[in-house]
């Protein structure tokens, strides 16, 4: 076989074809994006040059410019022009401050309420959604049905500024890809992450147990949302368009809920996908097993992310006998547990169980879900993987 | 009476198994028959689903809110009938680590076993671990941490122990997603479990190794 270029090789992977030697992409790889100054394209340049697969991802906005969603890559968020929004933060005595924020809509107000701990990362303000904020809300932005109202004027479709906006990157982006043999990926779709990040996850538990109709308005409001931010991402012809769904395993929502309620919207976002000529990569990293013929039933085409180590029932060779003829894998070594904090020997054995699980067909090697600390353990462990995956080539090309 | 507390704690129906307590006591059955042989028992059972993966998550923070509601109707009782818990645990998230949903898993699944727990909450120092320590005189003190960056102050806390001359009053038990048996043993942990059931189960089978403090 000649030689593949790394988008021939990622894509023909997905598409379960023959290929020179199974990819190894990194999912995230915030270590080194930071040390690029969060540039996508010197990111995807950099991975390509340490002879890594890599995938540029478009919108490339950087985390700092995602003011309000910081954790949510892709379309900028943006309110309706009529909500107000206020911020202030009080001291409190013998713990942390807090910060208040209220958005007050046409549809009535909303308010949240987070503790200001040490290492909270956006100086004296709230972001509509984040990761950060669920564990240090006292009060999560939406408690109640009724606030849904209120909630849609914050989850409004893309602006004709973002749409050109993104037309314009997407210009630049494909003469990139093409340039550099890189896979292009367009996201992120969302579903119960954003759930979490305006309910809190204990809350929003208790909600699908006592409430699933509210859950499921709530849902239905961000799949609604999604497609139109999808139509747009899709209006240029990505390779893979990414859905984030950290919050949708087991070890978070029900099979019986994950059914009825995330199923059939997954499908419509899947065959949206589809229909615009990209494949669909579905991150999730933990509670998999339970949720193995919703995937397949979804007719997603990637799972991303999946940990041996961290996440609870992703046994690999479990999951790869069930959806491994159909679904592509990507993943299969922890990233904070194993390459950042791990031993050589460890990242060796990871890197080869992982192989011998998952690979050859439909597999992508990679840490799960990101690397994060630049420190020389990292690095020194990012060479032993990459050499480890070598020694996996086939001697002579296939 | 007693198959329908069980039922109604299993299921998540706080209320009706808070009233059939009530009925249970109202009927003259003895506190410690309801809480043995339906409570914990419940709470044994929903364990035991959850590790066969029959039951999860949110459906045990159902079955954990009954078994509370449950328990807040008995426990005037139990005190009356000088029923003594199982043993005391201290529980919390390590320091500089605000996740709590493993951590109030295994304190629900504590209680529903038996224990009184001591719920130090999140970003727990080991000072303030050392502190419950002194003052309530638990069997078990178990540390969660969601983060690998985090879970290094599990090792902190257990040298704050050892620093207050309380190490071997206690036995330690650590978990969390990114803790492994091997890091447990690193940090000089006595037990390491992997979800909110088999803690309890470990904590229950040290329990009855050990006389109660």
């Amino acid at each position: 076989m000649a030689q593949l270029t790394s988008r021939e090789r990622m894509l023909r992977t997905i598409n379960r074809q023959a290929v020179d030697h199974f990819p190894c992409c990194f999912m995230s790889f915030t270590a080194l994006r930071e040390k690029l100054g969060d540039n996508l394209y010197e990111l995807a340049k950099a991975e390509l040059g340490m002879g890594l697969d890599s995938m540029l991802f478009i919108p490339t906005t950087p985390r700092a410019l995602r003011r309000e969603h910081p954790d949510l890559r892709g379309l900028p968020v943006h309110f309706d022009p009529q909500v107000k929004t206020t911020e202030w933060r009080e001291e409190v005595s013998g713990d942390y401050p807090l910060l208040h924020k209220v958005y007050d809509t046409p549809a009535g107000r909303l308010t949240t309420s987070v503790r200001l701990t040490e290492d909270w990362r956006f100086e004296n303000r709230i972001p509509f959604v984040d990761d950060y904020q669920i564990p240090r809300a006292l009060k999560p932005l939406i408690t109640e049905p009724h606030e849904l109202e209120a909630l849609q004027f914050m989850l409004r479709p893309p602006t004709e500024a973002d749409i050109a906006a993104y037309r314009e990157e997407v210009h630049i982006a494909r003469a990139f890809v093409e340039s550099h043999g890189a896979l292009l990926a367009g996201g992120w779709g969302v579903g119960m992450d954003l759930a979490n990040w305006v309910c809190g996850m204990e809350p929003l538990m208790f909600h699908m147990m006592d409430r699933p109709q509210f859950v499921d308005d709530l849902l239905e409001m961000i799949h609604v949302w999604n497609l139109r931010r999808m139509e747009v991402v899709l209006s240029a012809p990505v390779d893979i368009f990414i859905r984030r769904a950290w919050y949708e395993g087991c070890d978070f929502v029900t099979p019986g809920f994950y059914h009825k309620s995330i199923l059939p919207r997954l499908k419509a976002e899947v065959d949206l996908a589809h229909q615009r000529g990209a494949r669909f990569g579905y991150i999730c990293s933990s509670g998999l097993e339970p949720m193995l013929a919703d995937h397949l039933a979804s007719g997603l085409d990637v799972l991303i992310g999946i940990d041996p180590v961290q996440g609870r029932r992703t046994n690999l060779t479990q999951i790869k006998k069930t959806i491994g003829s159909t679904i592509c894998m990507w993943g299969g070594v922890s990233g904070a547990v194993t390459v950042e904090r791990g031993t050589e020997e460890e990242v060796r054995t990871a890197v080869r169980e992982a192989v011998q699980s998952l690979a050859p067909d439909g597999f992508i090697l990679s840490p799960v879900d990101n690397l994060t600390i630049d420190a020389p353990q990292t690095w020194r462990n990012v060479e032993v993987f990459i050499d480890e995956w070598r020694r996996t080539w086939p001697s002579e090309p296939a | 009476m007693l198959r329908r507390i069980f039922d109604h704690i299993l299921e998540g129906d706080a209320s009706a198994a808070t009233e059939c307590v009530q009925q249970a006591l109202a009927d003259g059955t003895d506190p410690a028959v309801i809480l043995n042989q339906a409570m914990i028992a419940a709470m044994d059972e929903t364990g035991r689903r959850f590790e066969a993966g029959d039951l999860y998550v949110p459906e045990m923070l159902v079955a954990g809110r009954a078994m509370q509601s449950a328990l807040g109707a008995l426990k005037p009782f139990l005190v009356q009938a000088d029923l003594e818990p199982l043993g005391k645990v201290v529980i919390g998230t390590v320091q500089g680590d605000l996740h709590d949903i493993g951590k109030n898993l295994v304190a629900l699944m504590l209680q529903g076993a038996g224990f009184e727990v001591i719920d130090l909450g999140t970003d727990v120092a080991p000072a303030r671990f050392v502190q419950a320590v002194r003052e309530h005189e638990p069997m078990l003190v178990a540390m969660s941490a969601l983060l690998t960056t985090t879970m290094t102050n599990m090792s902190t806390t257990v040298v704050a122990l050892q620093a207050a001359g309380l190490r071997d009053r206690v036995r330690v038990m650590v978990g969390g997603a990114p803790v492994t048996r091997q890091y447990a043993d690193q940090v000089g942990a006595d037990m390491y479990e992997p979800d909110a059931a088999s803690a309890a189960r470990a904590a229950r089978a040290a329990a009855k190794r050990e006389p109660s403090v």
